[in-house]
């Protein structure tokens, strides 16, 4: 029966396709060919269910409208299980020793002036800052801050649920 | 003529579907959510608008160089003498903040209309501490939290 198969890319409709003939193997037992599928199936379903679950997860864990705070490398922020997302303010940032302004270096005795200038529309502000720091490298950012106008200061940290 | 009823849907394309959407939601999400702690200050524009009643309930937690915390309740009657005035130790921060969450939630509990805290830390006083401080105390319905500048 094998010999009748024509070879051909589609399938044929005497015969299997190119493709279900490739897994076909004969075997002979006692004078009579019998062809035994090699080709394994494979199961979509539980693929498509795994995606799916996958796929709803994560549109359930997205949030949308926060604001994305850009986090240098070297920064570790405090952790925190209270706190609130962000939405878009201007932040300011105190890292190994320097004072960031718009992620510009700023000298201590500019920060009023640095932070008046940038002040805009924005009543806000976020002050990122290592969770190692003491309160005193941060205070002149807040005193600056306040100075300047605006009307709240909040502080950057992971939101973590049931933090310690 | 027999005719085929069975007929199998073509799941290819709800595969190729799935996978561009796992795709972009994988690229997309945000891990590590960076949320904020609002705070009302001692100082500045919002000092008018937050400064507390004379006879509103405060909680004072004041931190000293050595790490000593101090809490202060005042104008809360109704609270116990035990809850009015402590002090809290430990060899370190994790054992005071621990130490602090029992405090605040009894302080909490004997004086349930105190919603205004101030902190007052030190100069050494450690950030991710002081947010911890911050942290538990509106983990105890303590909505508003203020911070004194030095």
């Amino acid at each position: 029966m094998t010999k009748n198969l024509k070879i051909g890319y589609l399938a044929d409709r005497n015969g299997p396709s190119i493709w279900t003939r490739s897994f076909l193997r004969e075997k002979k037992s006692n004078g009579v060919s019998i062809k035994k599928s090699l080709a394994a199936g494979l199961t979509l379903t539980s693929l498509v269910d795994c995606f799916t679950i996958l796929v709803v997860y994560l549109l359930v864990a997205t949030t949308v409208g926060g604001q994305e705070i850009p986090v240098s490398k070297g920064l570790q922020l405090p952790i925190a299980g209270n706190s609130q997302s962000s939405v878009p303010h201007q932040i300011v940032r105190y890292e190994s020793g320097i004072y960031y302004i718009q992620d510009k270096p700023t000298p201590i005795r500019n920060l009023l002036e640095a932070l008046q200038n940038s002040k805009g529309q924005s009543e806000s502000i976020i002050v990122m800052a290592d969770k190692g720091s003491d309160f005193a490298s941060i205070n002149p950012l807040i005193l600056s801050a306040l100075q300047a106008g605006y009307a709240q200061v909040k502080f950057a940290a992971m939101q973590v649920e049931g933090a310690e | 003529m027999k005719n085929n009823l069975d007929f199998e849907i073509n799941l290819l394309p709800v595969i190729s579907v799935l996978a561009v959407c796992l795709s972009f939601l994988l690229l997309t999400t945000v891990w590590v959510n960076i949320g904020t702690f609002d705070v009302s200050q001692a100082l500045g524009s919002q000092k008018n608008n937050t400064a507390p009643n004379e006879k509103e309930p405060i909680l004072w937690v004041t931190y000293s160089s050595a790490g000593h915390v101090q809490v202060v309740v005042k104008n809360a009657a109704k609270l116990p003498d035990g809850l009015v005035l402590n002090s809290i130790t430990g060899p370190n921060a994790k054992t005071r903040i621990s130490n602090f969450k029992k405090l605040i939630l009894a302080i909490k509990n004997g004086a349930p209309e105190l919603n205004t805290a101030l902190v007052m830390p030190a100069p050494d006083t450690n950030y991710q501490e002081l947010i911890s401080v911050m942290d538990k105390i509106k983990e105890a319905k303590i909505l508003n939290v203020g911070i004194a500048p030095l």
